[in-house]
């Protein structure tokens, strides 16, 4: 009798936690979009890593600010018809993962765009110039003209699941007997650039207006740079959405068109990055 | 630039503790789940209830054996995933967007723990001395009865020490919820570092903040243990109201 | 019609059949021993009254109300042990609570008595063990021979219709024996009827007044312990006797 009552209670227990689970479904958002201006404004969650600055990071007051998040903001200012919240979470992987199965419906956190994560997410128009820097350290001798298996048998420090990663992973495919040794780091990017010229690591890479405007300046380091040609992709940075997300995806590009017109993102890449990095509307 | 910066390692605490009730929700909750449902897991296990039993093994297998981050990460972003194709293929419109994330991390770390409590509440149950049971079930008490009176009250003292253990390190885990959006401690540590990126300094202010939580922690358990505990000295007759053991 | 009769009563382990149809009877106040070789199966006659192991066959009648042994009903289990008290060749004392809390047990979670009343009982049995100056001793502080005169205070209070004791002092240091078997003499003298598994022959001359042999699961003899002691009238109980010194007119008396 015994059994059969803990029995009883164990498959209760059991159907409580599924019909819980389902009961948190049935949600319906899409209703509010359909109704248009009547309806109240569709909440949009965005997350973020919550990193690195000056692109993205939260103010001694706890406020989330940087120059990819106010050119957020400035975006949705344009679009009353929705809400934005912004959520941190750990990493790029979540942010990726997270837009595509539907739990966040925007990422921001200066993306750049490459075959692997378009796969997954939809790439908006982009919201800033940009491209890569080789740093390494000034006893290396590096020709900017040069590709990049002259570093083959050196070390390259990123983090994983980053497109500047994703750069050295592919040369490596590329080139299987000229490989660059690839060292995989959660710390953040001023200890690279440190190990970097101390010599624990050769060599990384780095967006260029954060590293001209920012650690450069903040952070003077015994480092050289030069630019890396040759990924166009590299070239801009931007939001994403999910697939199928048709309305959202245009109102923002229409919405970020007007940001740029307008002088706001001029302003904004001026306040954060010390230079103008905005794209301009035919590079779209 | 300093090296190392002591006095920001202070000044940092007090932005951190913010945090603190979103660690606290997180542990406190987490482990009430662990033991009641491990627990429920020992007692079938125990009672090598058909089905159930099997069931309960390889729960605790699959919990035990994979990394709690998977744990969170294939629940939260997995099952939204499932019900996008489902959404698609079937036209529905289900989405878990009505549970809080942090739902999902208390239920995760919850769920996680449960499955090291269970085998830790087994081991402890099955430490009781059976002539006991036997006498307290030809007294004519219940299997429930004998479960609260005489094991549970035997076992907890037993298990107290590891069930501490497992505390301790649920603390830790519960910095993972960051990977479903939820600001605990450690995130809130990684935030403030992601401004003025003294990152050395921040994971010391955690370490100072985790111990000092960590060393309250022992001393309620070794409260906890001492009241459970059966003394080691008999009260005097003269005492007229009956004390010492649990009821 | 006696008291308590048991009827077919049937166990195996495996294959071992351990009890074979064993019929008793035990009429009230009275006290019947149980000798035989060890293994024979006494204590675990004994544990099937209670359902400590579950029989393959028997009743139990205990006054006007039958129990079949094989019964698979929560309620009538716990009847059936309402009847009866054991007590342990271990003691088994619950180890998490001291004498008093120990004979109270029962009487509060079981028979629901109210605290006054319960702890009254409890005091009144613990003082006819002798125990009352260690009212509050925890079993860890009690010898062999303290716990167990607990123990059948506890027994004792439940006011049992059938007192079984599965060798009370088998696993207690001879110096503490005695203290054990005088208090077992006075549960008898008061009355209870009972059903003792023991190995102390001499006691058991003395305080029974049947005496069954069992051996190979089967009541082999069964009497008076004059009869048993005295004229056993069976090679196999004439066999055991001796073994173990108790055949009068042997070379070698006790």
């Amino acid at each position: 009798m015994k059994k059969k009552l803990l029995s009883i209670f164990a498959l209760a227990l059991v159907f409580t936690l599924l019909a819980g689970t389902l009961t948190g479904c049935g949600n319906d958002v899409s209703k509010a979009s359909a109704a248009g201006a009547d309806a109240a404004p569709r909440k949009i969650v965005a997350a973020t890593g919550g990193g690195p600055r000056p692109l993205v990071y939260t103010d001694d007051d706890g406020n989330i600010t940087g120059h990819n998040t106010e050119l957020l903001r400035a975006v949705f200012e344009k679009l009353p018809q929705y809400e934005l919240e912004i959520v941190r979470v750990d990493g790029v992987s979540s942010i990726i993962t997270g837009v595509n199965s539907g739990v966040y419906q925007l990422g921001f956190n200066n993306l750049a765009k490459n075959e692997e994560r378009e796969k997954l997410v939809h790439y908006t128009d982009p919201i800033m110039v940009n491209e890569y820097l080789v740093v390494f350290r000034k006893d290396i001798t590096a020709d900017p003209d040069k590709d990049l298996s002259q570093f083959a048998g050196l070390t390259y420090v990123g983090g994983a699941g980053n497109d500047k990663t994703t750069v050295i992973e592919d040369y490596n495919e590329e080139h299987p007997d000229q490989q660059i040794k690839i060292e995989y780091s959660s710390a953040d990017i001023v200890s690279q650039l440190t190990d970097v010229e101390s010599g624990r690591y050769d060599i990384m890479l780095i967006d260029a207006p954060m590293y001209n405007a920012y650690y450069s300046k903040e952070y003077p380091l015994e480092l050289n740079t030069y630019s890396l040609k040759g990924r166009t992709s590299t070239k801009y940075t931007f939001f994403v959405v999910a697939y199928g997300d048709d309305q959202l995806y245009e109102d923002i590009n229409k919405a970020l068109a007007e940001v740029i017109a307008d002088g706001t993102s001029t302003k904004l890449c001026q306040e954060f990055l010390f230079g103008e990095f905005s794209p301009t509307i035919a590079d779209k | 630039m300093k090296l190392f910066d002591w006095k920001l390692v202070f000044d940092q605490i007090p932005p951190i503790l913010s945090a603190l009730p979103v660690t606290i929700e997180l542990t406190l909750i987490a482990t009430l789940i662990g033991y009641v449902l491990g627990l429920l897991l020992a007692l079938i296990k125990i009672n090598k209830i058909p089905v159930l039993r099997q069931l309960a093994v390889l729960y605790i297998s699959i919990i035990r054996g994979t990394p709690i981050l998977v744990q969170l990460y294939v629940t939260y972003y997995g099952i939204p995933l499932i019900l996008k194709y489902h959404n698609m293929r079937f036209g529905t419109n289900y989405n878990l967007n009505a549970i809080p994330a942090i739902l999902f991390a208390i239920i995760a770390l919850g769920l996680n723990q449960s499955a090291f409590d269970s085998e830790i509440i087994r081991a402890a149950i099955q430490s009781v001395d059976k002539g006991q049971i036997e006498a307290a079930k030809t007294l004519g008490m219940t299997g429930f009865q004998i479960l609260r009176r005489v094991i549970l009250p035997q076992a907890v003292i037993v298990a107290l020490p590891s069930l501490g253990n497992s505390l301790i390190s649920l603390i830790k885990g519960t910095s993972l919820a960051f990977t479903v959006a939820v600001v605990d401690l450690t995130a809130q540590g990684r935030i403030l570092a992601g401004k003025n990126f003294r990152y050395f300094e921040v994971y010391c202010s955690l370490a100072i903040i985790y111990w000092v939580i960590t060393v309250v922690l022992e001393n309620a358990f070794k409260v906890l243990e001492k009241k459970f505990s059966i003394p080691d000295q008999p009260k005097s007759p003269a005492k007229e109201k009956v004390e010492g053991g649990v009821a | 019609m006696s008291y308590i009769e048991i009827r077919g009563l049937c166990k195996k382990f495996g294959d071992n059949v351990i009890l074979d149809h064993v019929d008793l009877d035990i009429e009230k106040g009275e006290v019947v021993a149980i000798i035989g070789p060890s293994g024979t199966g006494k204590s675990t006659l004994l544990r099937c009254l209670n359902l400590l192991e579950k029989p393959e066959a028997g009743t139990i009648k205990v006054d006007d109300r039958t129990y079949d042994l094989k019964t698979k009903d929560r309620r009538v289990k716990q009847n059936l042990r309402r009847e009866s008290s054991m007590v342990f060749q271990q003691f088994n004392l619950i180890k998490n609570k001291n004498s008093l809390e120990n004979v109270e047990e029962g009487l509060r979670i079981v028979k629901k008595l109210g605290k006054e009343e319960a702890r009254k009982k409890a005091l009144g049995a613990l003082e006819h063990v002798g125990m009352s100056d260690r009212l509050y001793h925890y079993p860890k502080h009690l010898s062999g021979g303290q716990q167990q005169r607990v123990a059948i205070a506890r027994s004792l209070a439940m006011e049992p219709n059938l007192l079984l004791m599965d060798e009370p002092t088998s696993a207690l240091d001879p110096e503490l024996v005695g203290e054990v078997l005088v208090t077992i003499r006075e549960a008898a003298k008061a009355g209870n009827t009972t059903l003792l598994v023991t190995h102390e022959m001499n006691f058991v001359r003395s305080v029974a007044n049947k005496i069954i042999f069992l051996e190979n699961g089967k009541v082999v003899a069964s009497g008076a312990p004059k009869e048993i002691f005295g004229y056993p009238n069976n090679d196999r109980l004439k066999e055991f006797l001796a073994k173990i010194n108790m055949l009068e007119g042997a070379e070698y008396n006790i």
